[in-house]
């Protein structure tokens, strides 16, 4: 635990071509479809992109939750935990990993907890299962915990069941669970979109207090745009499996350079504004992803299509400080044949 | 909770009384009486004596009445046609056989059905899914008195004896000897029924997110079935144990005639074709008694076991559960 | 060198694409075309469509289905155009064994026991069926009212029926059929006294969560008068529970003819049943098992396609595993 201090800057997650298939009757679905990323100790990256967009498997492919046979992590896909490659984990190192170094949060408090245990000894129980202590000693720690997910009376709660807790309160527990043996990543998977928007800001700031405290790295799934503002130092948006664009929360908000981001920021409702402009919605629906399009993957619903988007997948282009974008409008022949001017014109336009 | 038993106990008397009051005026609607039971025609004064002798003389209601008031003192009435002997005696007397019978086909069914559900479930898609799939629809397929036959075919004569039933304090081997084929028979359909249920049980069990957060846990396959799957799979079981336990206790009628076995089932049926009223009234009360006790008595342990049904019953809306 | 294979083989086509391939035509702005954006790549097809693919293409519930067509179809022509008439008693072949002749073999009295088989499986397919289709009246009739009226006439009639459902089924059954005396109709009407109160639990459980969906709710803020909801909503969205349960209820019903034929209670000579045959049989089970065997495999096959057909609906039918 103390390396971290000295390794600063290593990354603590890297994710290297990433490539995830689930296998159903209709075929197989490309549920991610060659995506990388990493994540550095302490930091929160965002993963954003409507449901189908392949940000909660890839974030399982991380825990080894993907259950096979259906699911299934294609060949060339790499995933190191702090140098050790994940893929390559017997089931006792996934055992060892999971809860450990690695925690996860999901999206609804009100299933993920066990109905007919008691709050107190589900904590126990993960905190017994990577420490050697006692069992009273796991408890004050688990009281311990409870009160810093700031779950008032602490003891008294600790002998209840789940159904006497509410929504925020048992994703609070949840937290706690995940935060048992003080991992060094914790995944969020839209751990508010289930809950009050009062509720939801009170977990987030509890999200960040625990962050900034513990050093712990987050990565915080999501569909919602306004949940990663406050919080996120980098936000990947993904669509159809794959990542359209990453940056920072400033690349992404101010400036940001794919066409799906845009229209993703400009269907997001503002406070800005004098409420009489419209909203704009995006188009149609997201690809099968069973015959996912040969093309770029956001290319039927794009305003700014060009054809040559149908026809062959866009790559990656560096705007520097870690800000990329997956989009042939910024690829060096559009611009050589279309010129930069109508390029921006068309972007203004959108 | 103490509420919830007692609205369960005043339901049971209410339930209790129209069984009774039901089965009272439907066996009264019955053509021919005690004194026809016989097939010889008795002499007029002979009917008489009878008819005085069982309170036939006396106006339905009232006789409805006196009934009432002897099964509140416990007294389930007399036999046309082994008079002197009383229903009391006659239960007391054929009912151990029969609760032996149904008690052991319900352990055997249980023990091996679930075990039999939950290894289907955790090896889906295997052989002894197949197998458990395949014993489950062969067990409701089946009817059990052609188990019963075919296991006296193929394996009785030999060490199982085909037919009868141990004597009172008879010693181990005995025991097993004699009951170990009519138990098999009227085990079956339970065995079919609870791995299937079980089966499916775990398997939404093994689905929930809170089986996927243990696992994010840390926790190993092993730990998760016997922590968190096996408590949650079993809870939705008893509430078809009950019924079963209750029907396989008061419902052996079959497994008893083949196998001659001298329960209270049969002796039940062999009223129902003797046309032995109070003795029908009788077997009926007290079988509908168990089976309301067995219900109620399922209802209040799964409260005790199902935190969720206690919560909801202390909130006054187990209805809705 | 690892890196860059591993790239190759992730990204498939997504390598690089050779600027000759880029010609100029192809950087012409196309938009969005309204057909396409909103086309959805799979063909959109209906709940019902999609189940009936579904149920076809499993092989068993479809055999299954074949099987039952079969023996139905015997059950009405055999005895019709059948060579040997069900009670004709020829002493000469008494208990014998299956034979060219008997194929099934013959009864304690000579009777032909295939005959009988199909003579007896129209007593007991139509004690399944009426008894099912009736309990599928009644239970979805109770179940909707108490479900769709909520409240105490909800509560009166979910008390009765669980005063109903606290009695022993074999028992109910007995004392209604010694009360209405022996024979098919008695015995059906028996059977039916308590079999539709699980179909009536699952429609006003069905029922209740469906008026608190919010389509309904919809529907019911646009002014859409109830029987209109009642067909338009509520009808289609139990069906496919109800088709289920009364394809489970059918061999349900055989079963307890059989039981209580076998009893001495159900059908009596000089018709038959499945039942009534296996009961003979069990008597001469020890040197004539043939008697025994064709009967309980007749009621053991149809069970067998009955239960495998529901289970095959079941699955057809789950929305859960729609996806």
């Amino acid at each position: 635990m103390e390396t971290i201090v000295e390794n600063e800057e290593k990354n603590l997650l890297e994710v290297e071509h990433l490539r995830v298939s689930f296998h159903t009757y209709a075929g197989e679905v490309q549920a991610v479809r060659d995506i990388s990323y990493t994540v550095k100790p302490g930091e929160c990256l965002a993963i954003v992109g409507e449901s189908g967009s392949g940000k909660t498997v890839s974030s399982k492919a991380v825990m080894g939750l993907i259950e096979k046979p259906q699911g299934e992590i294609k060949e060339g896909s790499r995933i190191t935990f702090d140098g050790q490659d994940v893929l390559k984990f017997t089931e006792k190192q996934w055992e060892k990993f999971r809860g450990n170094d690695v925690a996860m949060i999901f999206q609804d408090p009100m299933t993920s907890l066990n109905p007919t245990t008691k709050v107190g000894k589900q904590i126990v129980e993960a905190i017994l299962l990577h420490n050697k202590m006692s069992h009273e000693d796991a408890a004050k720690r688990a009281v311990e915990l409870l009160r810093m997910v700031e779950i008032p009376n602490p003891e008294e709660r600790f002998g209840q069941y789940p159904y006497e807790f509410s929504g925020g309160m048992r994703q609070r527990v949840v937290i706690a669970i995940a935060l048992a043996c003080n991992p060094r990543l914790m995944i969020a998977d839209e751990p508010t979109t289930a809950l009050d928007v009062t509720i939801q800001a009170q977990i987030l700031r509890l999200l960040r207090k625990i962050q900034k405290e513990n050093n712990t790295a987050i990565i915080m799934i999501t569909h919602d745009l306004g949940v990663v503002a406050g919080m996120a130092d980098k936000i990947i948006v993904m669509y159809s499996g794959k990542i359209m664009e990453q940056g920072s929360v400033r690349d992404i908000f101010y400036h940001p350079k794919h066409p799906y981001t845009r229209a993703l920021l400009k269907a997001a409702p503002s406070l800005k504004g004098n409420g009489k402009e419209e909203l704009q919605v995006i188009p149609g629906t997201p690809p099968d992803l069973i015959n996912p399009p040969a093309g770029c993957g956001f290319s039927t619903r794009c305003s700014l299509c060009l054809k040559v988007c149908k026809q062959y997948p866009p790559q990656s282009h560096d705007f520097g400080e870690g800000h990329s974008c997956t989009c042939w409008l910024y690829h060096p022949r559009t611009v050589q044949v279309l010129g930069e001017e109508k390029i921006n014109n068309m972007l203004e336009e959108q | 909770m103490g509420k919830y038993i007692l609205k369960k106990i005043i339901y049971f008397f209410i339930t209790m009384f129209i069984i009774i009051t039901a089965t009272f005026f439907m066996m009264n609607c019955m053509p021919g009486d005690a004194t026809q039971a016989d097939t010889k025609v008795l002499p007029a004064a002979v009917v008489e004596n009878l008819k005085a002798r069982w309170g036939l003389d006396k106006p339905v209601f009232e006789r409805y009445l006196i009934y009432l008031g002897n099964l509140l003192q416990g007294q389930f009435g007399e036999s046309y046609k082994t008079p002197g002997m009383t229903a009391n005696q006659v239960i007391a007397e054929r009912f151990p056989a029969s609760l032996q019978l149904g008690l052991q086909a319900v352990a055997v069914g249980l023990i091996i059905g679930l075990i039999l559900g939950i290894l289907a479930a955790l090896h889906r898609g295997r052989v002894i899914d197949f197998v458990c799939i395949f014993i489950a629809i062969i067990g409701v397929s089946v009817p059990s008195f052609v188990f019963a036959a075919l296991l006296q075919r193929f394996a009785g004569g030999g060490f199982f004896p085909i037919i009868g039933w141990p004597s009172k304090g008879a010693d181990i081997a005995d025991e097993f000897r004699y009951t170990f084929l009519p138990t098999m028979s009227a085990a079956i359909g339970g065995i079919a029924t609870y791995s299937r249920y079980m089966r499916s049980s775990v398997l939404d069990v093994m689905g929930s997110d809170y089986v996927l957060l243990a696992k994010a846990k840390g926790c190993s396959r092993r730990q998760i079935i016997w922590r968190h799957v096996m408590r949650n799979a079993l809870m939705p079981i008893i509430s078809i144990v009950a019924p079963q336990i209750a029907g396989v206790v008061t419902g052996s009628f079959v497994i008893e005639r083949i196998f001659s076995i001298p329960g209270l089932g049969r002796y039940y049926v062999d009223s129902v074709n003797g046309r032995d009223y109070p003795m029908i009234m009788a077997t009926t009360i007290f079988f509908a008694m168990i089976f309301i006790v067995c219900m109620i008595g399922m209802d209040i342990l799964y409260a005790v076991v199902d935190p969720r049904v206690r919560h909801s019953i202390i909130e006054g809306k187990e209805e809705n559960v | 060198m690892e890196k860059k294979m591993a790239f190759a083989a992730g990204s498939g086509t997504a390598a690089q694409v050779s600027d000759d391939c880029l010609t100029d035509d192809l950087f012409e702005r196309v938009g969005i075309s309204e057909q396409e954006s909103e086309k959805i790549s799979r063909e959109s097809v209906s709940y019902w469509k999609d189940a009936m693919r579904r149920f076809r293409q499993n092989k068993v519930a479809m055999a299954s289905l074949v099987i039952l067509l079969v023996i139905i179809l015997m059950c009405i022509f055999e005895p019709i155009f059948g060579p040997i008439k069900y009670d004709t008693q020829d002493y000469d072949v008494t208990n014998q064994g299956p034979t060219l002749q008997h194929i099934f073999g013959c009864d304690d009295l000579g009777r032909d026991i295939f005959a009988r088989i199909w003579v007896g499986g129209r007593v007991s397919l139509a004690i399944g069926c009426i008894g099912a289709l009736v309990s599928l009246v009644v239970g979805v009739i109770y179940g909707g009212i108490s479900g769709f009226c909520g409240g105490i006439v909800d509560d009166i009639m979910m008390r009765i029926l669980e005063i109903i459902v606290s009695i022993p089924y074999m028992v109910v059954v007995i004392i209604f059929s010694l009360f209405l005396g022996k024979g098919m109709g008695s015995l059906l009407i028996a059977l039916c006294v308590t079999s539709w109160t699980g179909l009536a639990r699952i429609v006003r459980g069905q029922i209740i969560e469906l008026k608190q969906s919010e389509y309904v709710l919809a529907a019911r803020v646009l002014g859409t008068p109830s029987f209109k909801i009642i067909l338009k909503h509520l009808i289609p969205n139990t069906m496919s529970i109800i088709i289920i349960n009364t394809t489970f209820a059918i061999p349900s019903f055989i079963f307890s003819e059989a039981f209580l034929s076998f009893l001495g209670m159900g059908i009596q000579p000089p018709l038959t049943s499945w039942g009534a045959m296996a009961a003979l049989g069990q008597q001469q089970m020890t040197y004539y098992p043939h008697e025994l065997i064709f009967p309980a495999l007749a009621i053991s096959v149809t069970m067998l396609a009955f239960n495998l057909l529901g289970d095959g609906l079941r699955d057809a039918f789950d929305p859960k595993l729609r996806k």
